[in-house]
């Protein structure tokens, strides 16, 4: 076998990447999720390389990249996330991965993209840019808050009749856990429409000045959580005299676990509390266990979660960045510059 | 590439990775495979490569075929060290 690496074609090469991807990641639905990813994207449709076999042109490695705006000390710019990483147990060695890493930098190199990044969610994901000499930039945190107890207790104690007020129990006290809400004369709504304007212009009014983070114009917000078909997603809007301040997208998997997966917007402190008690309010309807969500340490989320009872749990993700320009490698470089959370670890 | 070399390599192997020693590998067991080496570990064997056979592992030689055993390693190091003019 002699690996050798290739820009994909996206139509051509599609049902092969499918299948790969199929390989790698069976529980998704992976060719609407794939169509969505690759020819919704309104930032363009990105880039795939692979690795293949010299001698019999099989495929066996991919990875992608997908344009994303971003906005950078408060300048607009396209950078691309790495996502759709997977290499087939036969090529799974420090060298394909390296090949495809590197294959990654190009659009950079040539000028396409101000920078991109990757989020290896594990140590192992990082020997490839320890191995490129590339250091993190930043991590992210995942914090969770328990709702139900169901899942965890019947996991240590078993499923007999004796667990059953246990649970009940424990599930009581998680209900009346102590809310975060205020008087605010802040109301939530459930969007169950697209996003409009006044979502790209409060994307505009959120300062960015020193900071790294995702732009969310409608278009942007409207194929991310509104254009998915393979998840449930709601979002809620806070508003202030009719105006929009904030909205939270959550996404409700069947298993009944729910993700924070954005919180954006002004006012914060008390537009992101209120935010975050209407969604425990709708997971608790529809009986999810837990509520996790991600953030960075620069991220004011991160103070949000913990004010509404969110613990934080493991270390999810690193970033690792690639720019090209001196002046933008220096906010790279700047762990605090990094207010991101799920919107910006989900490719 | 001497039975002295591989005998180096063996020894940093089982040093180095608690799996090989667990395992009791020899020098034709795999090792990307069944485990006993993960990505960051061929970091660490490619800097003792570097270091004691004093050749330079290039992005593409980290390929599954060089780094499958003990004795692949082995060959793949002596062919380097040909080529770099340094025997032992």
């Amino acid at each position: 076998m002699t690996p050798a690496l290739r820009q994909a074609s996206l139509s051509e090469d599609r049902e092969e990447l499918i299948s790969v991807l199929e390989r790698h990641f069976p529980a998704f639905h992976m060719r609407p999720h794939f169509t969505w990813r690759h020819e919704g994207n309104p930032a363009g449709p990105g880039w795939s390389w692979v690795i293949y076999d010299r001698n019999t042109g099989a495929i066996g490695a991919m990875t992608s990249l997908f344009p994303r705006p971003m906005l950078v000390d408060g300048k607009r710019v396209l950078c691309g996330q790495v996502g759709e990483f997977a290499v087939d147990a036969t090529y799974r060695s420090l060298g394909p991965a390296v090949m495809l890493q590197r294959a990654t930098f190009r659009p950079v190199d040539d000028g396409e993209l101000a920078f991109c990044y990757d989020c290896p969610p594990h140590d192992r994901g990082m020997s490839t840019f320890l191995r490129l000499g590339m250091q993190s930039n930043c991590e992210l945190t995942r914090y969770a808050l328990p709702l139900r107890s169901d899942q965890v207790l019947e996991k240590k104690l078993g499923n007999g009749a004796w667990t059953k007020p246990i649970v009940a129990s424990a599930n009581l006290l998680l209900k009346f856990k102590k809310r975060t809400h205020r008087e605010t004369g802040i109301e939530i709504k459930k969007l169950n429409g697209q996003f409009d304007e006044e979502f790209s212009q409060l994307d505009q009014t959120v300062s960015s000045t020193g900071t790294i983070r995702s732009s969310r114009s409608a278009e942007f917000l409207n194929w991310r959580y509104r254009q998915r078909r393979d998840v449930d997603i709601e979002v809620l809007v806070a508003c202030r005299g009719g105006e929009v301040l904030a909205f939270l997208a959550c996404i409700i998997y069947p298993e009944r676990r729910a993700c924070v997966c954005d919180l954006f917007g002004r006012d914060l402190q008390d537009a992101g509390l209120v935010l975050l008690d209407a969604t425990v309010d709708l997971c608790r309807q529809r009986n999810v266990f837990c509520l996790e969500g991600y953030c960075s340490n620069a991220n004011q989320t991160k103070l949000l979660f913990e004010s509404a009872g969110f613990r934080p749990r493991e270390r999810a993700a690193r970033v690792v960045a690639y720019g090209k320009t001196v002046e933008i490698s220096g906010i790279l470089n700047s762990g605090s510059a990094w207010t991101i959370g799920s919107a910006e670890l989900n490719a | 590439m001497s039975e002295a070399n591989t005998a180096r390599l063996r020894d940093f192997i089982l040093q180095n990775f608690p799996t090989a020693r667990k395992r009791r590998i020899d020098d034709d067991s795999p090792l990307l495979e069944s485990g006993v080496i993960d990505s960051l570990g061929m970091l660490d064997i490619v800097k003792f490569l570097e270091q004691t056979f004093e050749i330079k592992v290039e992005d593409e030689e980290l390929s599954p075929d060089n780094f499958a055993s003990i004795r692949c390693l082995s060959d793949f190091a002596m062919k380097k060290s040909a080529a770099a003019g340094f025997m032992e």
